[in-house]
C-alpha cells in the first residue's frame, strides 16, 4: 500500500508525509512569531515590572523565555517533527492510547480560555478607543459592542481557517507586520521616557533581590511553556528537525520578551501596560489607533493559530475523525463566541486565575516527554501504536492509561505549587535558587523514570 | 466469538482507515530519520542554555 499526498492532510491528526510538509524555515518563523506575539506580552511585561526594573526585568525575562522554549522544543519537537503529528498525538507514548485525553483537556481549556481572553481584550480595546476618540459615548449600548465584535472576530477566523494550515500561514504573512509595529512602540517609549524608565522602581518588589530576579525568570519560563499546546500543529508542517530549531528558538521565543518590554516599560513609567492607553498619552489619538491596530493584529494571529491547533487536537478523538473540517472548526470556535456573547466581563475578571493554574501542568508534561523520548525509549517511537487503541497496542498500558504518567504529572504539579503558588505568589525558601518550573519538570521526570521501570518490568508500554 | 471472549487472547486491533494505514506503512518502510543533527544541537545548546546563562549573569550584575 502506498500513501499519496493529500491536500487536506493538514486538517487531520494523521501523520503528514514528507511531501505534505511544505513549510520552510522562513514560513515557520513568520507563523510562530505571529502566534507568539499577542496581548499577553503586555500582561507578562506588567507582571515582571511589578518586581524588576527595565534592564534587569528584560534580561531575566529573555533568559527565562529561551529556557522555557528549549524545554518545549525538546519535549514535543522530536515526535511531532519526525512523524508530522500534533502535540496531543505525541503524548500517547507517555500517557497511553486513552490517557492522552488528559493533555488534550489541558490543551483545549488552555487554548480556548486564552483565545476567549484575547478576543475579549481586543473587543474591549476597540470600544475603549472609540469612546476615547469620541466615536462612541459612554452609554449602556456600548456593552453590546463587545459581544458583537467578538462574534465578528470569530467569523473572520473561521473563514481564514477553512483553508487549514494554509489559512494560518496566510494570516501570519499579513499580520507579522504587527511585530515591527510593536518594536516601534517600544522604541517610542524608550526614546522619550528613558531617564524615567531607568529611575523607575517596581511597585511590588520584594526586599529579597534574588526572589525578584527569579520571579522574572519564572514568568519567562512559564510564558513559553504555555506554547506547548500550539507548537506541534505548527512544526509538523516542517520537513525535518533541522528546519524547526531556529524558527522555534528565535521566531517563537524571542518576540515574547521583546514585546513584553512594551508592557514592562509602560507599567514602570506610566503605570499602565495597555499600549492603547499609554500611546494615547505619549503620542495622541493617532498613535492610539496604531496601537489598536497592533492589538487587533496580534490577537487575531494568535487566536487563528490557537483555534487551528485546538481543532487538530480534537481530531484525535475517534468520534471526530470523520467529521468535516468545517464542523470541527465550529466546535472549536463556538465556546469562544459563546463566552464573548454571554459572559465576557465575568470571564475576563475570573478566568485568568484558572488559566494560571492550568499553566502549572505544562512544565511536568515537558519533563515527562523528555525523559520518555531520550532516556526510556532512546528515540524509538512506534507510530502505529499511536493510532491503535487496542489491548495489543504498545501504548495501551492498562486500559489505555499509563499510571506512571498520571502520577508523575500530579507530582510535578504539586512540586510547582509547593515552590510557588501561581495565584498568591507565596513561595518556599528554595524557590529563589531554583524557580518553580524547573524543579516541577525535574520532579515529574524523576517520578516518571522510576515508575516507568515498574511499567517496563510488567511488560507494558512498548519499551522492549 | 464467545470462545474468544472467554480466553485470554486479546481482541484484534480494529482496522485503521486505509489512508491512515498507508501513511503509517510509509513511515514503517522508511529508515527512521534523525530529528536533530549536530548543527541543530549546537543551536539548541547555544540558544537554550548558553545565551540564557549569559543573559542571567549580565542581568544579575546590571
Amino acid at each position: 500500500m502506498t500513501a499519496n499526498a493529500n491536500p487536506q492532510a493538514d486538517e487531520s491528526a494523521w501523520p503528514l508525509l514528507s511531501e505534505e510538509r511544505t513549510w520552510g524555515a522562513a514560513r515557520l518563523t513568520l507563523t510562530l512569531a505571529t502566534t507568539a506575539a499577542a496581548t499577553w506580552c503586555y500582561l507578562i511585561g506588567e507582571s515582571v515590572g511589578s518586581y524588576l526594573g527595565f534592564i534587569k526585568g528584560g534580561l531575566a525575562l529573555g533568559a527565562g523565555c529561551m529556557m522555557g522554549m528549549v524545554l518545549v522544543l525538546l519535549a514535543a519537537g522530536p515526535t511531532c517533527v519526525r512523524f508530522g503529528i500534533d502535540s496531543i498525538a505525541a503524548t500517547k507514548p507517555q500517557f497511553g492510547s486513552r490517557g492522552w485525553i488528559v493533555p488534550a483537556a489541558l490543551q483545549a481549556v488552555s487554548i480556548i480560555g486564552w483565545n476567549s481572553l484575547l478576543i475579549i481584550f481586543f473587543a474591549k480595546s476597540a470600544v475603549q478607543l472609540s469612546v476615547a476618540l469620541g466615536i462612541l459615548d459612554l452609554s449602556w449600548r456600548n456593552a453590546a459592542l463587545v459581544p458583537l465584535l467578538t462574534v465578528s472576530a470569530c467569523a473572520i477566523i473561521f473563514t481564514a481557517l477553512r483553508r487549514g494550515a494554509t489559512g494560518v500561514s496566510m494570516v501570519s504573512n499579513i499580520l507579522v507586520a504587527h511585530v515591527f509595529i510593536g518594536l516601534w512602540m517600544l522604541y517610542l517609549l524608550v526614546s522619550r521616557r528613558w531617564p524615567e524608565l531607568i529611575a523607575a522602581h517596581p511597585a511590588n518588589a520584594s526586599p529579597n533581590h534574588l526572589w525578584n530576579y527569579t520571579t522574572g525568570i519564572e514568568l519567562g519560563i512559564g510564558a513559553t511553556l504555555s506554547w506547548w499546546p500550539y507548537i506541534g500543529a505548527m512544526i509538523r508542517m516542517a520537513p525535518n528537525g533541522r528546519t524547526i530549531v531556529l524558527p522555534v528558538m528565535l521566531g517563537m521565543a524571542a518576540p515574547v520578551p521583546l514585546l513584553s518590554l512594551i508592557g514592562l516599560a509602560g507599567s514602570l513609567v506610566l503605570k499602565s501596560s495597555d499600549p492603547t492607553e499609554w500611546l494615547r498619552i505619549v503620542g495622541g489619538p493617532t498613535y492610539a489607533i496604531v496601537s489598536l491596530t497592533f492589538v487587533t493584529a496580534a490577537n487575531f494571529g494568535t487566536t487563528t493559530a490557537g483555534i487551528y491547533a485546538s481543532a487538530i487536537g480534537l481530531r484525535n478523538f475517534a468520534t471526530l475523525q470523520k467529521r468535516t473540517w468545517t464542523t470541527l472548526l465550529l466546535i472549536t470556535i463556538a465556546p469562544v463566541a459563546l463566552v464573548g456573547i454571554f459572559i465576557p466581563e465575568l470571564f475576563f475578571a475570573k478566568f485568568g486565575n484558572f488559566l494560571a493554574l492550568i499553566g502549572v501542568a505544562f512544565a511536568p508534561l515537558c519533563g515527562i516527554q523528555i525523559v520518555d523520548y531520550y532516556v526510556l525509549r532512546r528515540g524509538r517511537i512506534d507510530i502505529r501504536a499511536i493510532y491503535v487503541d487496542a489491548p495489543d497496542g504498545a501504548y495501551y498500558f492498562w486500559r489505555g492509561i499509563n499510571p506512571a504518567a498520571m502520577i508523575a504529572l500530579a507530582a510535578g504539579c504539586a512540586t510547582y505549587v509547593a515552590f510557588l503558588n501561581p495565584l498568591s505568589y507565596g513561595s518556599m525558601e528554595l524557590y529563589p535558587y531554583m524557580t518553580a518550573s524547573l524543579p516541577s519538570a525535574t520532579a515529574a521526570a524523576l517520578v516518571y523514570l522510576l515508575s516507568s521501570l515498574l511499567v517496563r518490568r510488567a511488560g507494558r508500554g512498548g519499551y522492549d | 466469538m464467545a470462545d474468544l471472549a472467554k480466553s485470554n487472547i486479546p481482541a484484534p486491533a480494529p482496522a485503521l482507515p486505509p489512508e491512515l494505514e498507508a501513511r503509517i506503512a510509509a513511515f514503517e518502510s522508511a529508515a527512521p530519520p534523525s530529528v536533530f543533527d549536530i548543527a541543530s544541537w549546537c543551536w539548541i545548546i547555544l540558544l537554550g542554555v548558553a545565551i540564557p546563562l549569559v543573559l542571567l549573569a549580565v542581568g544579575w550584575w546590571a
